[in-house]
This record gives C-alpha cells, structure tokens and sequence, in this order.
C-alpha cells in the first residue's frame, strides 16, 4: 500500500514510446516506467484485472502519461473510468497527444484531466516537454496521501 | 134663330174656358161684331168717356165697362136684348175670372212669403254643407260662369274665391282637357244620363303648375246650373309617376341582374333556405348538369360528402349574423363522379326586416390549381425528403472530413515525429562515425520534418474555419492589429521599421478568427518587408458602402499583379522556396475567414513596390470608427 513514484505510459506508437521513454531516461525520470500498449491494458494495470491479477491494486501510479488516440478502449474512455472512481482519481494524468482538436482538449478537461499537452513533431520540444511534466507532476506537485483516502 | 142660339150657347162656353179678363173681353166683343156687324160694338172702359149708345157691362158689385154701338141698334129690337142679356153673362164671367186672378194672386204671394223664410234657412244650411265639404266645389251657371266657390278652391287653384266668382270656369281647365269638358257639357244638357258624371281634368294654378283632378258634376234640377266637385289627385298621380319610375328601375335593374346572373362565366346560384340550388349556365354545365336536371337540386346532393359539415357551419354562422359573407374552399361532385375544387364566395341576401331570403353564391373553378398545389406539395416533400438525405450526406461527410482532419492531425504527425527524434538519435548516439556531410543530411530531414509539421497545422487550421461556428462579438480593431504586430514582429524588426497604425472601424467578427487573419497578414508584410533597409508597415481602415474596409501596406518586394488572383489560392506561392518561408496557405485562410464572414479580400501590388492587402467586413452591426 504504498506510492512508488512510478509512471504508467499508455502509448500504442512504438517509436512515439522509444521517444518519450529516452526523453524520460534524459530527464533520469525512466526508473519505474510502466508501457502499456492500449486503453485495455492500462485500465487491467490500473485495477489489476487480467494479466495484472497479482498486482497490488493499491500500489497505485504517481503519474499516467496518456495517448488518447488508443487501441480496443481509447484514451478519453480511459480518462473517464480512472475519474470516476474514487481511488483512482487522485492520480495526476496528463494526456500527452497529437491531437490539437478543440474538441479533444475540452472534453478532458471535462472529464478531469489534470494536464493536456500536445506532442511537438521537433524532438528537442518534444524532450523539453517530457522533462518538464515528469518534473512537475512527480517532483514539484503535492499529492494527499492516498492510504488516509481509502481509510 | 136657333143658328143664332147655338152660336152663342158655344160663345159662353169657350168664354167660361178663358183664364184672363181682356181674353173673355176681346172674344165677347169679336163674337157679337161678327153677328151684328151693323151696330159697330166697340169695348169701353170704365174710366174712359162713352158714347149716348151703350150698354153696361156689370153684376151688382161692379161695373166692368161699356158696350158702345152706333144709333141703328134700336134699344127695343131683339138684337138689342139678346146682346143685354149677353152683357150680363159676361159681367158674370168677369167677376168670376177676376176674382180668381185675385186669389191665385193671394196665394202666390202668401207662397212666395212661405218660400223666402224656408229658403233662408235652407240657404245657410247649404252654404255650411258647401263650404265643409272638405273638397273643392263650385257651383256653376249655364255659361260656365263661377258663382260660388269654396275655400278649397283655393287652396287647389291658389285663386281667392273673389278671384274666381263671376270668372268662366274653363278658365282654369287646361287646353286638352277643356275639349273634353266642353263636349261633356255639352252631352249633359242633351242627355244627362249619357255624359259621364265623374272625369279627370288638369286643372292650371295660379302658379301655373298642372293640378290633376277629378270632377263629379251634378246638376240642379230645373235650373241651368251645376255643382262641381273638384278631388285634387295631384300628389297621387306624382306617387304614381314615381311608383312607376321605381317599379321601371327596379325591372331593369333585375333584367340586368338576370342577365349578368344567366351569362356570368363564372358559376352562380340562388340557394333558397332550404338548399335548393337555381344555378346559371356556367355553374351546371361546370358540374356537367343539364339545366333541367340542376333544376332545384339540393347543394348537398353537389357537395363532396366530406365538404358538406364545413358548409352547413358556414351557412349557418351567416344566417346567425355572424357575418355577412364568406368566401372558402370546397369540393363539389359533378354528375360523372368526378371531384372538383371551387372558390366559392357567399351572401346571404335579406329582406328589409332583415329575414333572410337566399344565399347568392358563386363559384370558381381551382381543380387546376388545386392540382398545382397538390403537386407543389408532394414536389416540397419530396425536396425536403432529398434535402434531407443530402444534409445527413453532408453531415456524413463532414464527419468524414472531421476524422480525416483527426487522423490527419493524430497520425500524420506520429512518423513525423518519429522521424526527427531518431534523426536526433541519430546525431547524438553515432555523430562520431558521421561526417560533416552526413550531420548535414540529417539536419535537412529535420527541417523538412518540421516544414511539414507547419503544414499539416496550416492545412488544419483551414479545414478547421469551414467546419467550426463562429461566435460575432463587438471587435476593437485597432488594439488588436497593434498587439498582433507586437506578437509577429520581434523586437529587432520593430527597432528598424516604420510602423503607422490609423484608428480603425470596430466590427462585430469572430475575434479567435480575425486574430488569425491579423497575424497571417502582419507577418506576411513583416517577411516580405524585412529585407529592406528600412521597412515600413501601415494599417488603417475605412468605412465604404455598407463595409468596413482594411488593409496593410507594406514596401516590401511586392508582387506581379498578373498574378494577383492566385495570392489566396492554397499553396500558391509567388515566391521561391528558398527566398520565403511559408506554406502557401497563410493568406487561403485569410481569404475563408474572411468570406466565412461576409466579407471579401483583394490586393495591389507591384515587383520591387510594395503590396497591400486588403479586406472588408459587413459594417451593418457595428458601425462607425
């Protein structure tokens, strides 16, 4: 029962998951970098259903990094049941996209996203970027403990 | 002698048959000279003087004259004694006649006395009777002379009864019918009862007007005279005049009615209260009846069945006094089964104690345009239907172009991305086993990653104006034009460029959007102006027929005018690659901003000379700098 500073990565894009995860190791955020590949699987990671079965469910991420463009459940789905449940919504996600549709953006504010960033084509924006959210969300931000919440 | 005797027996007897005392004289006289005519016997009076031969001719009252005779008439002879004798008789004779005159005499005066005092009264009672008779009446003399009048007269000839006492009645009588009195009177006096008792006139009134009258003329018997009433017929001949001219009128005027009723083109029916309909021409050969066969036909045997509840109700609220007339839209059956439409108008006619009569209707025939409207709305409900399908084929494309748009924003940017992260992979893991060249090379696919980055973001932002909303608000012009060139410029332009903003008209815009068209704008003057020494930008705006109008104007390279029209095209570039940065779609989507609001952008422009752009918006809601 206990926060590790752990990142759950939702991205389908192998070469966008290489990029982020070397900007994340160049920023030495990368230690406990979880991949999952789509909407499912981050969601079975998240409670851990499935494959994640003998996961400890409150072992939970201190940031989730989210595509919204995602494989069987996508992003905003995602978003949604991670935001509805009373756990689980504490945890800081900011979707990381190349959306830059209006639409995109309103909707997960709507539903509770705590950062939205669109991924710039030039990677050393792209890196500047990564750097930046790993800093903030998993250095600088305060979160509550979440053992006091569940109590 | 017995010839003697006799003669004088029948003397006696027609002298007792004479009535006047000078008859039996002169007869006595005549006889006994014709007997004896030698003795000359002559009459004397009384008083007057007398021969010495003579006899008395007296009764013991009184002596009534002389027989005087000449000296041969022997006073002893017989002659004498029979013409004594004689004498006597006479006397007798005299006596009796004379005292007869007296009492014939007697009574005629005691009559006359009588007469007078009956008469009087007699007279006033009649001069009431005549003066109250309430109608004129005259009395008229044999000569047509007027000797009464009464006051009626007056008031039917305006002459006094003065004026018209002693005056020839015909004088009043009017020419023409003057000949007919005349031959009246004149039959009259023949034979009263062949002339007519009573007959019309015109009489003439002081003030020359024609009185018509009627006169009943009676005659007093034994006289001459008669009475004349006169019944003024004036007022009922004028109410007959006008009676006649109405009664003229009114048949015009209802052989006019029949006429426009009969041969109307349009259909016409007189509906009585119990729906019996008396159609015209046109309204039964409409219904393709025969007059015969139309004739009172009840309208609900016409009417389409369903159209006959509607009807009643519109008859009936007329004959409420709801209203007066109605005018709607029904269906009749005409004998063949056949349906048609008409445009039926309808008045209730009523009579002056506001009982109705019958309705006059009439009737247009609208199948045809019914039929029209009918086809106009099925056409409608089909367009509909198509526009419809159509729209939701719009919808289903723009939904298409929306998740093109998506994926063109999602994917497209991916390998992009990846290109460039692992050419700086690339660069940063192996820049030791790369020459100079190669560094060079992966540089280039960098840039042109990014190039296409801008692309896909100018691309989509087009795509984006068409399919998002705008939302107008009030827009201050001039401060954002001044914070756009702020943002587009950097501080090293600013420092060495001539920079004139004029006060520009405010307009109501979408301001996310002409932000955009501010800023593509400005650093189009901004690059194509830099390279000069000293560039200069001026905006400013005004206000022309209805639109606001702006433009910046720069004295950069300009451009061929040839080439004026392509300058808004997407990806039409005027310049090489090499000389300007850009896309090729900044000013596309100025244009589409622009136009999406109403408004339209040109420009002017020369080689070497400079450009201006322009672009104008409706100024109908904000108006005014």
């Amino acid at each position: 029962m206990s926060i590790e500073s752990e990142i759950l990565f939702v991205e389908d894009n192998p070469n966008d998951a290489e990029l982020t995860i070397r900007a994340l190791k160049k920023s030495k955020l990368a230690n406990n970098v979880i991949r999952v590949c789509d909407g499912e699987e981050a969601l079975d990671y998240i409670f851990a259903r499935k494959s994640y079965k003998s996961r400890d469910p409150m072992n939970i991420p201190g940031l989730i990094l989210l595509d919204l463009k995602l494989p069987k459940v996508d992003g905003l789905e995602v978003l949604k049941i991670i935001k509805a449940d009373p756990v689980t919504k504490f945890i800081p996600v900011v979707v990381l996209t190349s959306s830059r549709e209006e639409s995109d953006i309103v909707e997960s504010y709507r539903l509770g996203v705590n950062s939205y960033i669109v991924k710039p084509v030039d990677f050393d924006k792209f890196m500047d970027s990564v750097k930046n959210i790993g800093l903030y969300w998993l250095l600088l931000n305060q979160l509550p403990d979440i053992n006091n919440l569940i109590q | 002698m017995n010839r003697l005797g006799h003669d004088l027996s029948l003397l006696v007897t027609n002298l007792s048959q004479l009535k006047s005392k000078d008859q039996i004289i002169k007869l006595f006289i005549d006889c006994i000279d014709s007997v004896f005519p030698d003795y000359k016997f002559t009459w004397d009076s009384v008083n007057e003087k007398t021969s010495k031969y003579k006899i008395e001719v007296c009764t013991r009252l009184k002596t009534f004259g002389f027989i005087s005779f000449n000296k041969g008439l022997n006073e002893e002879s017989e002659s004498f004694t029979l013409v004594q004798n004689l004498s006597q008789l006479v006397a007798v004779l005299l006596e009796k006649t004379e005292q007869e005159e007296l009492l014939a005499d007697k009574e005629l005066k005691l009559r006359n006395l009588l007469h007078e005092k009956g008469l009087e009264v007699n007279q006033a009672k009649y001069r009431t009777i005549f003066e109250s008779t309430g109608t004129a009446t005259l009395i008229v003399e044999e000569d047509t002379t007027i000797s009464m009048a009464n006051h009626e007269c007056f008031s039917l000839t305006g002459y006094s009864q003065a004026e018209l006492i002693g005056q020839k009645w015909t004088k009043y009588v009017e020419t023409e019918s003057l000949q007919n009195m005349i031959r009246n009177h004149n039959l009259r006096r023949e034979n009263p009862l062949l002339a007519p008792k009573k007959y019309e006139v015109k009489l003439i009134h002081k003030n020359g007007e024609a009185r018509h009258a009627i006169l009943d003329i009676g005659m007093v018997p034994g006289t001459g005279q008669s009475v004349v009433s006169i019944l003024d017929i004036t007022d009922r001949i004028i109410a007959e005049q006008v009676l006649n001219a109405k009664a003229d009128e009114l048949r015009i005027s209802e052989e006019l009615f029949k006429n426009v009723f009969e041969f109307a083109s349009v259909g016409k029916s007189l509906t009585s209260l119990d729906g019996k309909v008396n159609a015209n021409k046109a309204f039964y050969q409409l219904l393709g009846y025969t007059k015969k066969e139309m004739k009172n036909i009840n309208w609900r045997k016409l009417t389409y069945p369903d159209d006959i509840l509607k009807n009643d109700e519109i008859t009936k609220s007329i004959l409420r006094g709801d209203k007066k007339s109605a005018r709607w839209e029904k269906r009749y059956l005409k004998k063949n089964g056949e349906i048609i439409w008409v445009d039926i108008s309808t008045t209730l006619l009523r009579d002056r104690n506001g009982e109705p009569i019958h309705f006059i209707t009439t009737i247009i025939d609208i199948t045809e345009k019914k039929r029209s409207e009918e086809k106009i709305i099925q056409l409608n409900s089909e367009l509909e239907k198509r526009v419809m399908v159509r729209t939701s084929q719009l919808e289903e494309a723009n939904k298409e172009l929306q998740a093109f748009a998506y994926s063109v924003s999602h994917d497209l940017r991916a390998p992009l991305r990846a290109i460039d992260g692992f050419s700086k992979f690339v660069l940063e893991d192996y820049s030791s086993k790369l020459d100079s060249e190669g560094q060079r090379f992966l540089g280039l696919i960098r840039s042109n990653t990014k190039k296409m980055d801008k692309l896909i973001t100018d691309i989509l932002a087009l795509s984006r104006i068409t399919r998002s909303e705008h939302k107008k608000s009030k827009v201050d012009m001039t401060k954002m034009a001044l914070s756009m060139f702020n943002e587009a410029a950097s501080p090293e332009i600013q420092k060495r460029m001539k920079f004139v903003l004029g006060e520009l008209p405010k307009s109501s815009a979408d301001p996310i959007y002409i932000k955009q068209v501010w800023i593509n704008l400005i650093s189009n003057a901004i690059k194509f102006s830099s390279q000069k020494k000293k560039p200069e930008i001026k905006i400013d705006g005004y206000v022309e027929k209805g639109f606001n109008v702006y433009y910046i104007k720069d004295n950069g390279v300009g451009f061929n005018p040839e080439y004026s029209l392509k300058l808004f095209g997407v990806f039409q570039r005027l310049h090489k690659a090499d000389e300007f940065e850009g896309t090729g779609v900044g000013l596309a989507i100025v244009q589409r901003i622009i136009h999406r609001h109403g408004g339209s952008v040109w420009a002017n422009g020369k080689e070497g000379k400079g450009a201006t752009f322009y672009f104008s918006l409706p100024a109908n809601k904000v108006g005014g700098k």
